[in-house]
């Protein structure tokens, strides 16, 4: 064989992309020929520089696909319990304790949201946000996807991110906010039904009439949960048990539901108690902005 | 027979994907994200760019799979050139985009003297990798793009020829003999910037 014909099959031959009998004859040729074995080291040096230019992809074209390729699900350690976490290109579906196998998730994923979802890995933000939920710190506004619930349930469980960390709210303020004040029990029902619990704080919504309240994953957890939040828990069971339903200021002339923010500064000596919307509108209290507990029904 | 059972699980993650098999999405991406990266970097030159194309190739690749082809077809289709080819096209296509949308001239986004200049003057405090793979590039971008793709496939991606040609859809014998005119090309393009490093 030829230098000019070797040279050409030079690269098939470092790959051994050839017919045996081509593969032999080059190997003879290059046994005499030193140029030629010296083209053939430098396309392997060409090679090698070219595979120094291999990058990887950012860990953010994984994530994207997992979120866009139908409904997935994942387990999450939180500090509450290994977590099954549902999701979609819309955010968050569900989140349940683990306490159910993969195949009971799936199935009742399945019955609330309509698809089957497939188990796979969980984009690192939503794990993160659960864990913190969980965990009580302060949480990060991760998108959901309720759309397979109704307008008004998807309305009210919204609401619940506007109750602070630390603070609970009455159902029957959330009734108001939602703009049907009469459907307390709906409220509840929403509640209960919550498919995103902690992410979407039911725990931070308490019964009207005072104390801590039934949470779906037990009551004992809530209490947990709120503790975790840092909200005077004790506090707030004691105040259901004496009928206190807001706290009064006497320097300001406001008065909040004992919880918020503007009512836990208030210096002890000015603290009223107050046992009703009457009793403050009588003694001449306005409502707080912020937890804005007028209208309350009692 | 070990690799026998290796090999059927790679010919048949196209069809696992087509069946939803668990964490078959999750193989397939994880398996060729990087390479696919690798190779839309290099053909647009902008990391965010090869982001977008990466994505929407794999996206469309899953649909496919999953959607319009049936299992027959799955089983038959050859997984790394055809992923290859889809982001080829659609790098193509976002650069022609780009092109006529963009403000700057063509031989700015193109061939970029300004970033030769940049990568030179860093290659000049890079340690050795580096700075052979800046000079790489450099002598890629002296290419033109048709025969740039051919070297990236087949040194970077090492690619064989049969498959090469499956991706750029053109005939073996062809790809061979572009390769190697290229690689002299090539050669001389790496000469001329390592004296002028030297310098």
């Amino acid at each position: 064989m030829r230098c000019n014909a070797v040279l050409e099959k030079l690269d098939a031959f470092r790959t051994g992309e050839l017919r045996r009998r081509e593969l032999e004859e080059i190997t003879a040729h290059l046994a005499s020929c030193g140029s030629c074995l010296q083209e053939l080291a430098e396309i392997q040096r060409i090679a090698t520089r070219a595979r120094g230019m291999r990058t990887s992809a950012p860990e953010a074209v994984f994530e994207r696909i997992l979120m866009s390729t139908g409904d997935r699900y994942a387990e999450v350690e939180t500090d509450l319990g290994r977590m099954w976490v549902g999701f979609n290109a819309r955010g968050i579906t569900m989140v349940h304790p683990r306490a159910q196998e993969a195949e009971a998730f799936e199935d009742s994923y399945e019955k609330r949201i309509g698809r089957r979802p497939l188990r796979s890995a969980i984009p690192k933000s939503y794990a993160r946000s659960l864990q913190r939920a969980a965990a009580g710190t302060l949480p990060v506004d991760t998108p959901v996807d309720l759309s397979s619930l109704s307008a008004f349930e998807q309305k009210v469980l919204l609401l619940l991110r506007r109750i602070p960390r630390g603070e609970v709210r009455p159902y029957a303020w959330l009734a108001r906010e939602a703009g049907r004040p009469q459907a307390v029990r709906a409220v509840g029902n929403a509640m209960a039904r919550n498919p995103i619990p902690l992410l979407l704080p039911c725990h931070r919504v308490v019964p009207t009439a005072g104390g801590i309240g039934n949470y779906a994953f037990g009551s004992a957890l809530k209490r947990e949960l709120l503790r975790r939040e840092e909200a005077p828990v004790d506090e707030i069971e004691q105040l259901g048990h004496a009928g206190v339903r807001y706290v009064g200021c006497r320097s300001t002339n406001i008065y909040c539901f004992p919880t918020c923010h503007d009512a836990r500064r208030m210096r002890p000596e000015n603290r009223v108690p107050l046992r009703s919307v009457q009793e403050a509108d009588a003694a001449g209290y306005r409502p707080c902005r912020h937890c804005k507990p007028l209208a309350v029904a009692s | 027979m070990r690799s026998e059972v290796a090999v059927e699980n790679a010919d048949n993650l196209a069809v696992a994907v087509h069946r939803s098999i668990d964490g078959a999405i999750e193989r397939l991406v994880r398996l060729y994200q990087d390479a696919l990266f690798s190779y839309a970097l290099r053909l647009l030159r902008d990391r965010f760019d090869a982001q977008e194309v990466v994505q929407d190739a794999l996206l469309r690749a899953i649909r496919a799979l999953t959607l319009r082809y049936d299992e027959e077809r799955c089983k038959d289709l050859d997984l790394r050139p055809w992923l290859f080819r889809i982001t080829r096209n659609l790098a193509y296509n976002w650069r022609r985009a780009r092109r006529y949308s963009a403000e700057v001239p063509l031989t700015e986004t193109n061939d970029s003297p300004g970033q030769s200049f940049q990568s030179q003057a860093a290659a000049e405090r890079m340690p050795d990798d580096l700075e052979q793979q800046a000079s790489m590039q450099m002598a890629l971008d002296r290419l033109s793009s048709g025969v740039r793709e051919l070297i990236l496939l087949r040194f970077m991606e090492e690619m064989s020829y049969a498959e090469i040609a499956a991706v750029v859809n053109s005939s073996e014998s062809s790809v061979r003999g572009r390769v190697f005119r290229t690689l002299r090309k090539l050669r001389r393009a790496l000469e001329k910037i390592g004296v002028r490093n030297a310098m």
